[in-house]
C-alpha cells in the first residue's frame, strides 16, 4: 500500500511508509501496541498491527507507526 | 531540529489511565513524540518546557512518571551546569585550540647559503615573522618587500604560512668578483719568502733574478719607468710571472701509544615527549654515549595545525676506548701521514710540491718529534697599487 488518502469533513487519514497520519479533530479512545482506537467525530478508527508507536501527538495531528495490519472503521 | 536545540525529556509512564492521560495531553496542547510501550511500560518524549504540565496531568490521572533521559543541547547544558571542572577543561581545550591554530609556532628558512639562519631570523623578526605572532595579522607580501629592503644580500624572498609554520624561502645575490683595474698603476711584489727559479715580465721593469732569495713584500716587477731626456716618469700596470721555491713546514710530537675509539654494537633507545620545545626523556644518556639517531614527530590536528606536543626517539651507542701501542715504524708512518694531510690542506692550491723533507727524533719521555717540510714551486707574485698622489 503506497499511499491512501480518505478526505472527510472533520479529519483526514494518510497512510504512508507504515505510518498512519490523522489530521483534524480526534480523540484517543485506546492505545495499545497491537490495537489503537482513535475516535474521529462519529467514527472510530481501529488500527491493528504490531509494535505500534505514536510517533507524534499534537492537538490536531497524530502519527502512528509500526507494522500496520489493518485500518478499520467501526 | 527545534526539539534537538531546545531539548526534550524522555519519560516512563505507568498507570491504568494511559489513554486518558494522552488525551489530556492532546487537549492541553502538549506535543508528545515517540510514544511506545516496552515491557508493560510506556515511554514518550516531551519538550523540556512542557514537562511541568506533564507532571500536573500525571498527578490528575494517577500516572506514575519517571524521567529516563535528557536530550538536546539546552538540556545537556542544564544537566552539566554544575560540572565546573568539565566546563573549565572544555574552555581550556578551546583556548589551546585557538592558541595552537592562530599563532606562528615555527619558522623554517630554506635556500640560504651564505646568510646564517640566525641572521635571517633577526631580519624576519624585524619584519614581523617570529614564533608567537598572531597569524591573521601577518601579511606575507609586505614581509617579503620589507625583507628585501632590509637585507640587501637577498634577491628574492617567499613567505608561506602553512598551518602554524611560517616557511620562508630565500635566494641570495651572487656577489660579483672584485675586478682589479688593468689601467691602474701597480708593482708586483713577493707574496711570500722564496728562492726565485724563473722570472718573466710582460710589462714593467723586472727586478727579480733567478737564484736570488726574496722576502715577502720585496719588489719583483716595478710599475715605474724612470724619466729620461725623451720621456717623463711613466707608471704602468706591471704584469709578469715569478716562480720561486717556497718552503712549508709542520712539527708534531707523537706518543707511541694512542687511544682508539670504537662504537659498541649494542644500542640504547631513549623515548621522550616533547612539550613546548622541552624534552622529557625516558632515560639520560651517559658521558660515553654518542647519539647516532634522532627522530621527532609532532602531533598535528587535521594534518595541518601542529600541537606543542610531540614524541622523540633517540638511539645511543656506547663509545669504547682502547689503548693501542705501536712500534716506531708504524708510529712514524702514522705521524707523517697525519702531518702530510694537515700540510697539504695549508699550502696554496697553485703550489706544486717538488720535495719532501722528513726529520724524526726521539724525545726523552718516549714520544717522538716529527718535522715535515714541503719544498714547492709556485708563482709568488701579487699586485700592489702605486699611490701616485
Amino acid at each position: 500500500m503506497d499511499s491512501d488518502t480518505i478526505s472527510l469533513l472533520q479529519y483526514k487519514i494518510i497512510y504512508t511508509n507504515n505510518t498512519v497520519i490523522i489530521r483534524g479533530t480526534y480523540t484517543i479512545a485506546s492505545y495499545d501496541p497491537t490495537l489503537t482506537i482513535i475516535k474521529c467525530g462519529s467514527d472510530s478508527l481501529c488500527i491493528s498491527g504490531d509494535e505500534l508507536e505514536i510517533v507524534l501527538l499534537t492537538n490536531d495531528e497524530i502519527h502512528i507507526s509500526g507494522k500496520v495490519f489493518s485500518i478499520a472503521f467501526a | 531540529m527545534l526539539w534537538f536545540v531546545v531539548g526534550y525529556i524522555r519519560f516512563k509512564l505507568k498507570g491504568d489511565n494511559i489513554t486518558a492521560f494522552f488525551e489530556a495531553c492532546r487537549q492541553n496542547n502538549i506535543t508528545l513524540k515517540n510514544i511506545h510501550s516496552f515491557s508493560g511500560e510506556y515511554y514518550a518524549d516531551v519538550l523540556g518546557t512542557q514537562m511541568k504540565k506533564i507532571l500536573q496531568l500525571s498527578q490528575a490521572h494517577s500516572i506514575d512518571i519517571k524521567v529516563s533521559g535528557h536530550f538536546g543541547v539546552v538540556m545537556k547544558f542544564f544537566i552539566y551546569k554544575n560540572r565546573v571542572a568539565f566546563f573549565a577543561a572544555f574552555i581550556i581545550f578551546l583556548i589551546s585550540i585557538f592558541l595552537n591554530s592562530f599563532f606562528i609556532k615555527d619558522v623554517v628558512i630554506t635556500g640560504n647559503n651564505y646568510l646564517s639562519n640566525v641572521q635571517l631570523d633577526s631580519v624576519l623578526k624585524e619584519c614581523g615573522i617570529y614564533p608567537g605572532r598572531f597569524i591573521l595579522s601577518v601579511e606575507p607580501e609586505k614581509v617579503q618587500d620589507s625583507m628585501l629592503r632590509k637585507c640587501s644580500r637577498l634577491s628574492w624572498v617567499w613567505v608561506d604560512i602553512k598551518g602554524t609554520v611560517a616557511r620562508v624561502e630565500v635566494r641570495e645575490k651572487i656577489s660579483k668578483p672584485e675586478a682589479f683595474d688593468k689601467n691602474l698603476a701597480c708593482n708586483i711584489v713577493a707574496e711570500r719568502d722564496g728562492v726565485i727559479t724563473e722570472a718573466i715580465s710582460e710589462s714593467g721593469t723586472l727586478y727579480a733574478k733567478a737564484g736570488t732569495y726574496v722576502q715577502k713584500g720585496d719588489l719583483l716587477i716595478g710599475g715605474v719607468y724612470d724619466s729620461n731626456e725623451y720621456a717623463p716618469v711613466r707608471f704602468v700596470h706591471a704584469t709578469g710571472k715569478v716562480l720561486a721555491k717556497t718552503y712549508y713546514g709542520l712539527h708534531g710530537d707523537f706518543p707511541l701509544s694512542y687511544t682508539k675509539y670504537n662504537l659498541a654494537e649494542s644500542t640504547d633507545t631513549a623515548l621522550g615527549i616533547n612539550f613546548c620545545n622541552n624534552q622529557i626523556k625516558t632515560h639520560v644518556s651517559g658521558k660515553n654515549n654518542m647519539k647516532i639517531m634522532s627522530k621527532s614527530k609532532k602531533i598535528k590536528l587535521f594534518g595541518k595545525f601542529s600541537l606543542p606536543l610531540g614524541f622523540t626517539k633517540e638511539k645511543y651507542c656506547e663509545i669504547i676506548s682502547k689503548e693501542c701501542v705501536l712500534d716506531k715504524g708504524q708510529a712514524t708512518q702514522m705521524a707523517l701521514d697525519e702531518l702530510k694531510a694537515r700540510l697539504n690542506s695549508q699550502i696554496p692550491s697553485d703550489a706544486k710540491v717538488v720535495n719532501t723533507f722528513e726529520e724524526v727524533s726521539e724525545n726523552a719521555d718516549g714520544s717522538f718529534s716529527v718535522n715535515l717540510t714541503f719544498e714547492c714551486i709556485e708563482d709568488i707574485t701579487t699586485e700592489l697599487p702605486i699611490d701616485i698622489s
